[in-house]
């Protein structure tokens, strides 16, 4: 049982649980109409805050689109947009995962590296899916992308963007588009084909071979595609606003989703009697890491709040108007808080609920809710200004959620050797110990 | 003097012959005492038996102290004892002072966690090491048994046959 069968049940509970993300998005989209015939009347007073906003040159990037309640079309674009770039960055947490744990000698997670190998697989689709939303929906999600903003003297023109204008324009845009997807689908091939190679035909060469690509994929990943990632695909639909905390949030995010879905595949496959070997021991590797990184993921969420909310600067508080106010996403703003900070951390802070099945599969749950929603706060609210998570986001999360976990099992099944039996550490991962 | 015991010394020149003769000791019935090794031997916890440290459950009730200090000291004199306008920020400003907050809890609990260390392995200042064997701090690794007044030497001449048998390199009654 060395090698991963996609059996027929498990495919029936992925479509069921795409069927339930289908009708979550047909009652949201209903739903949706309901609700928007009776903020009519909210609407028309909104548009005069706009007016009222631009005379205190008080940016506001998804107002300046000129949409001043979400409509539907802006909904599902955002939402899809959204659930689009979580997926790329889960795919790339996960590419960041191999290179790290190789570069490190680590010898634990050996046994367990190809869940994250067939995680980073999917990148693929993301990359494509993104491609697709730039291509036919650039002016939608990026307000940066207007041309009006540009021309001098008139109503339109933006002086703060037109400073930003050598880094944000479309020539820029397309040119990390392609080193972007260009590298991330280098390295994912580089990664498979060696870890793949080693399982057929393993040799010392191959493994130095992997610590190279390791080495390779954390100078790309941290200066190159994670940086630019979030610049110009999240932080540019807010175009005049700015953090240096939002790439390491953002990978924070992205790391303990990545942990978090690895930690439920593991007990996936286990429960189906694959990877005989994995034990306590490496779930309880996992588990630490989902621990540290929410604590880690939280002390970049807080510096960046503390740090615009020290300095006062109008520019930039203006980000948290967004988020923070009750009246729009002020639930959900504090609600991740509590999900990806302080329930993991009282949840899984003993060694014996790291150990434990059930409360680490509680755990993952509920950082992948709250993770879903940290990112729904970095991408959407600045095209959504009025409200938009609910019945649409979970139904579009469930759908490509269950897409992504359809490929990422398929691309399992591919793989001949699920445990890594031949690798040079195999070894050490079956002794390990803790 | 009074305050001295006798230890049976069982001598052992490599970690993995312990581990082994501290199962089958333990297997065989008799309580070890102590082992002394000059690294930390992994398993041997297990092996021997120890209860799970619960320093750490000490460390997070140090730590909430901290917490508590920190927050109600900062706000006493933040919102009551000196009040004073920066920025017009808040008097009472939680998220100001969540750094030092922050500081206080992990300084409370390292602190706190090393000085019940030293409590509970009596390491205070000024006192006067016993060692049993001082190779223990070197190269080998001793197992221990307390020799009470209810050990004859039966008891005695069973352990050392035994320790032998594990591989024991040297057994001796030594009394500290």
């Amino acid at each position: 049982m060395n090698t991963y069968v996609f059996d027929s049940g498990t495919k029936k509970n992925i479509f069921i649980a795409f069927g339930i993300g289908v009708l979550l998005l047909i009652l949201g989209v209903l739903f949706f109409g309901n609700s928007e015939s009776h903020s009519n009347h909210a609407t028309a007073t909104h548009g005069q805050a706009v007016e009222a906003k631009a005379v205190t040159a008080e940016p506001a990037a998804a107002e300046g689109h000129g949409h001043a309640a979400p409509t539907l079309k802006m909904t599902v674009i955002a939402n899809i947009y959204n659930i689009f770039y979580f997926g790329f960055y889960i795919a790339l947490a996960a590419l960041f995962f191999l290179a790290a744990t190789n570069i490190a000698w680590g010898g634990w997670q050996i046994q367990i590296q190809k869940i994250p190998l067939a995680m980073a697989s999917t990148i693929v689709v993301f990359l494509v899916c993104l491609l697709v939303m730039f291509l036919f929906f650039n002016h939608d999600i990026f307000h940066w992308t207007h041309e009006e903003l540009y021309i001098k003297g008139s109503k339109t023109f933006d002086e703060t963007l037109n400073t930003k204008r050598d880094f944000l324009n479309m020539t820029t845009f397309w040119s990390f588009y392609v080193i972007i997807a260009g590298s991330c689908l280098a390295l994912t091939y580089k990664w498979w084909n060696t870890l793949t190679t080693m399982d057929s035909n393993p040799s010392r060469k191959l493994f130095s071979t992997s610590r190279v690509i390791a080495a390779t994929t954390i100078v790309l990943i941290s200066f190159v595609i994670n940086t630019f990632a979030t610049w110009l695909w999240s932080m540019s639909i807010q175009p005049h606003w700015y953090s240096t905390m939002f790439t390491w949030n953002t990978m924070a995010s992205a790391a303990v989703t990545m942990l978090s879905i690895v930690i439920l595949f593991i007990h996936y496959l286990k429960g189906k009697g694959y990877l005989p070997k994995v034990n306590d021991n490496h779930k309880h590797d996992v588990a630490k890491l989902m621990f540290a990184i929410s604590v880690f993921w939280c002390y970049t969420w807080f510096a960046q709040y503390m740090l615009i909310w020290y300095a006062n600067i109008p520019e930039e508080t203006e980000y948290f108007r967004l988020r923070r106010n009750v009246d729009n996403y002020g639930i959900l703003f504090h609600g991740a808080f509590f999900f990806n900070f302080v329930l993991p951390f009282f949840i899984l802070m003993t060694r014996n609920s790291k150990r434990s099945k059930n409360v680490t599969i509680v755990a993952a749950i509920i950082i992948i809710l709250g993770q879903f929603a940290a990112f729904f706060l970095m991408n959407c609210p600045a095209l959504l200004p009025k409200g938009g998570f609910g019945l649409i986001s979970f139904g579009l999360f469930l759908m490509i959620g269950s897409i992504f976990v359809y490929l990422t099992l398929a691309v399992l099944a591919k793989v001949k050797d699920l445990a890594s039996t031949t690798h040079p550490y195999v070894n050490e991962s079956y002794h390990h110990h803790i | 003097m009074s305050d001295t015991k006798k230890y049976l010394v069982g001598m052992f020149d490599d970690d993995d012959v312990l581990l082994h003769a501290v199962k089958d000791v333990r297997n065989a019935g008799y309580e070890i005492t102590d082992a002394f090794t000059p690294f930390p031997v992994h398993g041997l916890e297990h092996a021997m038996g120890l209860e799970p440290t619960r320093i750490h459950t000490a460390g997070f009730f140090f730590g909430a102290t901290g917490l508590t200090v920190a927050l109600s000291m900062i706000t006493f004199i933040n919102k009551f004892n000196y009040p004073t306008d920066y920025g017009g920020k808040p008097n009472f400003g939680l998220l100001a002072y969540v750094p030092i907050t922050f500081e206080h809890t992990v300084l409370f609990s390292a602190i706190g966690m090393t000085v019940s260390f030293y409590y509970l392995c009596k390491l205070w200042p000024g006192k006067k090491p016993k060692i049993i064997d001082e190779r223990t701090t070197d190269h080998l690794f001793a197992l221990t048994f307390e020799l009470d007044s209810t050990k004859d030497a039966n008891y005695v001449n069973a352990v050392s046959e035994l320790l032998k048998k594990e591989g024991a390199i040297e057994v001796y009654q030594k009394e500290v």
